[in-house]
């Protein structure tokens, strides 16, 4: 290890960064500022020192003073109003000159920029109005980060499915990065889903780009929809009605058109705390169908007892058991071809 | 200057995230607390230096690999690896589904307890001039302070939330982690 990173040495450097970032907050002249940036240039210590006093800096940022001054810890977390309104008329009067625009960006000027961690639970659909105008529609147990700054409009969609609503602006592009992938729009509507194997993403309106990370690209019109993988990106025509169906969780409701017992209960269960479980394999592969609304599970249970030869077991725990009904008329689709081997 | 920008933009939203989980977890592996910081230090260092660091998406499980490839090139250099030494190191292996990051509100409350410990002065001081956004020179004259003793104060709740930030864990999953990691620790001293 390099004597640069020896404890006191570290330390002068955190006070320098600490420095320099109080002397861009306040009121920098030029000379402080090309300082600066010759500073940072020259040692990647000090640009990590800074970054950490700035991230610091900007840790502060949304908090109220009453509540920073006052709240116990422990007091109660119903505070939507921490999330700020952004503040984006302050950058404009810093902008002079591009030196000075970029500096206003390594000053900690956090207020222009609002970078939110926003989480939905199972269960829980969610509409976020995102500073720029764009809606993200966050279905159950998904979970985003925002940011957006002058150049560019950044959501990384860390697990789950949302749908945007992208206000257009095409001086900023308006990015969703996956795993593995980042899906580009400038002023469109489309879906995500984050699967375990692929990202699935459908294309409702205008055009998107996607990139996956080995470099394929490709455009996606209305109408397409995608699967992405890191190596792969393959485009798929919709047919009509799909790519309602998969959108159609922003109303709560899950169309099922053909698709088997096991997929119509994955989709439930991805609502349900308590699953419901397949207990006997053979009716997985049965197909069913119908419109249902995401929280009216007693629905779709009566539908599956009435057109199937299942039986459908409330448990103590909230789990719902699904069985083979044997003394029914119906034969189920292929029994025994089932993927319980 | 854009470039700059960028990196250490960067450098903030999607490595130092996840310093807190880094530091947890080589302490974990029973760094002594004197070599902890000078780890940290260099593999944030190291972070920071890559030059393909705008392929880098996934902060945390970077962090993990550069670590344990460091901690490796030193077991190396010491010549004699400890078995226990080598099956720690696994632990280094980060899976990217748990790269987590805090919602704002939880960043939010833990600035304010961070704030709530804070001595008085610096406190309020940072309150002042970070929330309220008044001049050092407002508040040195609300406070009876001098200017200098201001921006002292100041200098001081940066660098006290700066440290609470390199403590802070990013994820749930990661805190539940590190308490089964708690009894090995026990064991391991």
């Amino acid at each position: 290890m390099s004597n640069k990173s020896g404890p006191s040495t570290r330390e002068a450097i955190e006070r320098q960064a600490v420095d320099y970032l109080l002397a861009l907050n306040g009121a920098p002249d030029e000379t402080v500022r090309q300082q600066v940036a010759a500073w940072l240039r020259s040692d990647p210590a000090h640009a990590v020192a800074y970054a950490r006093a700035e991230r610091a800096w900007e840790l502060a940022d949304g908090l109220d003073k009453s509540e920073a001054a006052t709240r116990s810890p422990t007091a109660d977390e119903a505070k939507e109003k921490l999330l700020p309104p952004a503040r984006l008329t302050r950058r404009r009067a810093l902008t002079g000159g591009a030196i000075a625009a970029t500096l206003a960006g390594l000053a900690g000027v956090g207020w222009f920029r609002q970078r939110d961690g926003i989480a939905t639970a199972v269960g829980e659909i969610r509409d976020i109005r995102l500073p720029d105008g764009s809606v993200m529609h966050l279905n159950t147990n998904s979970r985003a980060v925002v940011r957006m700054t002058g150049s560019r409009r950044l959501v990384r969609l860390l697990q789950g499915e949302a749908f945007f609503d992208v206000a257009h602006d095409t001086a900023r592009p308006f990015d969703v990065e996956m795993e593995g992938a980042t899906v580009r729009a400038l002023g469109t509507a489309f879906n995500i889903r984050v699967r375990a194997e692929l990202v699935e993403l459908t294309v409702t309106e205008g055009l998107v780009g996607v990139r996956t990370e080995k470099g394929m690209a490709e455009h996606v019109p209305a109408g397409q929809g995608a699967f992405i993988q890191p190596r792969t990106l393959a485009l798929a025509r919709l047919q009509d009605g799909e790519v309602e169906q998969r959108t159609l969780w922003r109303s709560k409701v899950i169309e099922l058109n053909g698709e088997s017992l096991g997929q119509a209960v994955d989709e439930f269960n991805r609502y349900r705390p308590e699953p419901i479980v397949i207990g006997d394999q053979r009716i997985a592969p049965l197909r069913v169908g119908g419109r249902f609304h995401i929280d009216e599970i007693d629905q779709f249970l009566a539908a599956v007892r009435q057109t199937l030869p299942v039986e459908t077991i409330v448990q103590d725990d909230g789990r719902i058991l699904l069985l083979y009904r044997p003394d029914d008329d119906v034969v189920p689709a292929g029994p025994g071809e089932s993927s319980d081997a | 200057m854009d470039y700059l920008c960028d990196k250490l933009e960067w450098f903030k939203s999607v490595i130092l995230p996840h310093e807190g989980a880094l530091r947890a977890r080589l302490r974990s592996l029973r760094q002594k607390p004197e070599s902890l910081d000078d780890l940290v230090a260099e593999v944030l260092l190291r972070a920071y230096s890559d030059a393909a660091w705008r392929g880098v998406e996934w902060g945390r499980a970077y962090l993990f690999t550069i670590a344990r490839n460091l901690l490796i090139d030193q077991l190396r250099r010491a010549a004699i690896v400890s078995f226990d030494t080598a099956v720690d190191l696994d632990q280094l292996q980060s899976n990217v589904n748990l790269e987590a990051q805090l919602t704002t509100r939880d960043q939010l409350r833990y600035v304010e307890r961070v704030i709530a410990s804070m001595p008085p002065q610096a406190a309020r001081v940072f309150i002042a001039r970070r929330i309220e956004q008044k001049t050092p020179g407002q508040i040195a004259e609300e406070m009876q302070l001098s200017v200098s003793t201001v921006e002292k104060h100041l200098h001081k709740a940066i660098r006290l939330l700066m440290r609470a930030m390199a403590e802070q864990e990013a994820s749930g999953v990661e805190q539940e982690r590190s308490e089964h990691e708690g009894s090995d620790r026990a064991t391991g001293r």
